[in-house]
């Protein structure tokens, strides 16, 4: 069985193991290398510990390791892997805390996390959940946290630069793919953060001090010892740091209030439009739905008891920040904020350590709803192109096309010249051809607008 | 002039790189400070903690230490 293993793209870097794939199964190999951590993880009572909290992904140990030069494992399978960068903030603030978490609560059972990326973080059924089994080493009395530093460039930058300077700024883990170096978020942050003792000490006199000892050798550090005490303490107290960043949704962004003040819907013809659409995902019961535009999420919560998981992308950080933190969302729902007209690439050794959003598909349904006119009339991509993207996506569309008489299209173009003769019904319909059939089609009452369920007219495997 | 400008984009947009320069050792003194840091800070508060409660004592205030804390008070019952 396991001769068919693919080894995943982003699995090169530990030395203590590698994630590979068989017939769209994740295994997880662990050298001989790294039993003893692992041996310690397991009988030590921090595994179970951490189920207990659901802090870290479970597996089975599915192959005994007399049989391999190795153990290997099955972890369960998150279905849709996120980035830090489609994070909002209270999703990085989530996995910053749980990281933290993670490290007090493995200093308790004599382990400490070695590396504390955020990519070892991902959403799953509603909660944030670390997913890296091979990141607990045993924890050497005298030993500071090795994985302090990167905790301060994965998450703390760019939570303080979020905090204090941009809610954008997060932006800045696609650039740099070990997190945000500390003298860059030094020179970023305002000036009154060089007086509040956490930025004072995690950021500015962590990067002066990074300078300052970059030609430093184990001589001037190996007499030096911080005990476990010292340690548990500096923990709790990143834990009160982290706790104390806040991030307020702007409620006057672009389409935080879409569906209350500006939508151009009539209660009644709202009323219809859910039920079509809720009548055609509940015909299609999609694994995997995709709702790009999502805003704060009403159609993704319509639909999700009939869907087993539920992305909902859209480039409002206040719509995004605002759905993560609903209280009756669910669980099988992930936000994320993506900008479709420049979606996240590939990043990383060869491109292919954090996956495009394309490379993460194709999903089984997606649903675009006053979502075309912004593509095809602010961004300026022909109908023709949308037909093509989406068709590489999905197996099935549930899209709504907004024609220009519309009052919302008509608001867009007052600002721009026409340059879109070709952006009609009949044009949508016939660039969609080529790779969709038209299951049905509903004319939204008292509006211009028109759903359509679409079928991808190429078969998938 | 045009090689000039070429140069100048690079050496100002090009990140740093770090290939040869220890990000650890900063990472791990700075960890040493904030614990003496932190027990510096503690070691004082403790000290103010007391010199507030013998003050209150003298001035006939109630100690704010839970009871079992303040022995002589027990004691005196």
């Amino acid at each position: 069985m396991l001769n068919d293993k693919k080894i995943l793209t982003s699995s090169f870097r530990d030395p203590a193991g590698f994630l590979f794939e068989v017939n769209g199964e994740i295994y997880r190999h662990i050298h001989p290398a790294y039993f003893n951590h692992y041996d310690h993880l397991m009988e030590s009572g921090l595994y179970a510990a951490l189920q207990q909290r659901r802090w870290l992904i479970p597996h089975d140990q599915s192959e005994n390791r007399d049989h391999h030069p190795g153990i290997v494992i099955k972890p369960e399978r998150v279905p849709f892997i996120s980035y830090p960068y489609e994070w909002c903030f209270s999703q990085l603030k989530a996995a910053a805390l749980l990281t933290l978490n993670i490290q007090r609560l493995a200093l308790d059972f004599g382990m400490s996390l070695k590396d504390a990326s955020c990519y070892n973080v991902q959403f799953h059924q509603g909660k944030a959940i670390f997913i890296d089994t091979l990141s607990f080493e045993k924890y050497q009395e005298g030993q500071p946290w090795q994985a302090y530093r990167q905790f301060c460039q994965h998450f703390l930058a760019p939570l303080m630069l979020m905090c204090y300077r941009d809610v954008r700024l997060n932006q800045l883990l696609k650039i740099y793919i070990d997190g945000i170096p500390l003298d860059l978020t030094s020179n970023l942050l305002p000036t009154f953060t060089k007086i509040k003792m956490a930025s004072m000490l995690h950021i500015h006199l962590h990067a002066k001090l990074q300078k300052k000892y970059q030609q430093a050798t184990a001589i001037e550090t190996k007499n030096k010892k911080l005990s476990l005490q010292s340690l548990k303490h500096l923990i709790d107290s990143m834990i009160n740091t982290i706790n104390q960043l806040s991030w307020k949704v702007q409620k006057d962004s672009e389409w935080y209030d879409y569906y209350t003040a500006n939508n151009n819907y009539s209660d009644e013809s709202l009323n219809e439009k859910e039920q079509v659409i809720q009548r055609w995902v509940e015909n299609l019961k999609p694994a995997m739905l995709w709702d790009l535009g999502a805003n704060t999420g009403r159609f993704s919560s319509l639909v999700a008891k009939h869907c087993q998981q539920i992305v909902a992308f859209d480039i409002d950080t206040s719509c995004v920040e605002s759905f993560y933190l609903y209280p009756q969302k669910s669980p099988k729902i992930l936000p994320l904020v993506l900008d479709l007209t420049n979606p996240s690439p590939g990043l990383g050794w060869e491109h292919q350590e954090r996956h495009s959003l394309m490379d993460r598909g194709p999903v089984d349904t997606i649903l675009a709803l006053g979502l075309i006119h912004h593509l095809a009339i602010v961004n300026n991509v022909p109908l023709s192109k949308i037909a093509k993207f989406f068709s590489n996506l999905t197996t099935h569309l549930i899209i709504e096309f907004i024609p220009k008489e519309d009052s919302q299209v008509q608001k867009l173009l007052t600002t721009r010249e026409d340059i879109f003769p070709h952006y009609t019904t009949t044009d949508f319909q016939q660039e969609f051809s080529p790779y969709f059939e038209i299951m049905d089609s509903y004319p939204i009452p008292k509006s211009q607008r028109i759903l359509y369920s679409l079928k991808n007219k190429r078969e998938r495997s | 002039m045009n090689n000039f400008i070429i140069v100048l984009t690079i050496v100002a947009f090009t990140p740093n790189a770090y290939a040869y320069i220890d990000l650890g050792s900063g990472s791990f003194m700075l960890q040493m400070f904030i614990a003496t840091l932190m027990g510096l800070s503690f070691t004082l508060k403790m000290y103010y903690k007391n010199i507030k409660e013998k003050i209150k004592k003298l001035l006939g205030f109630k100690s704010e230490l839970p009871q079992d804390l303040s022995l002589p008070e027990n004691e005196e019952k």
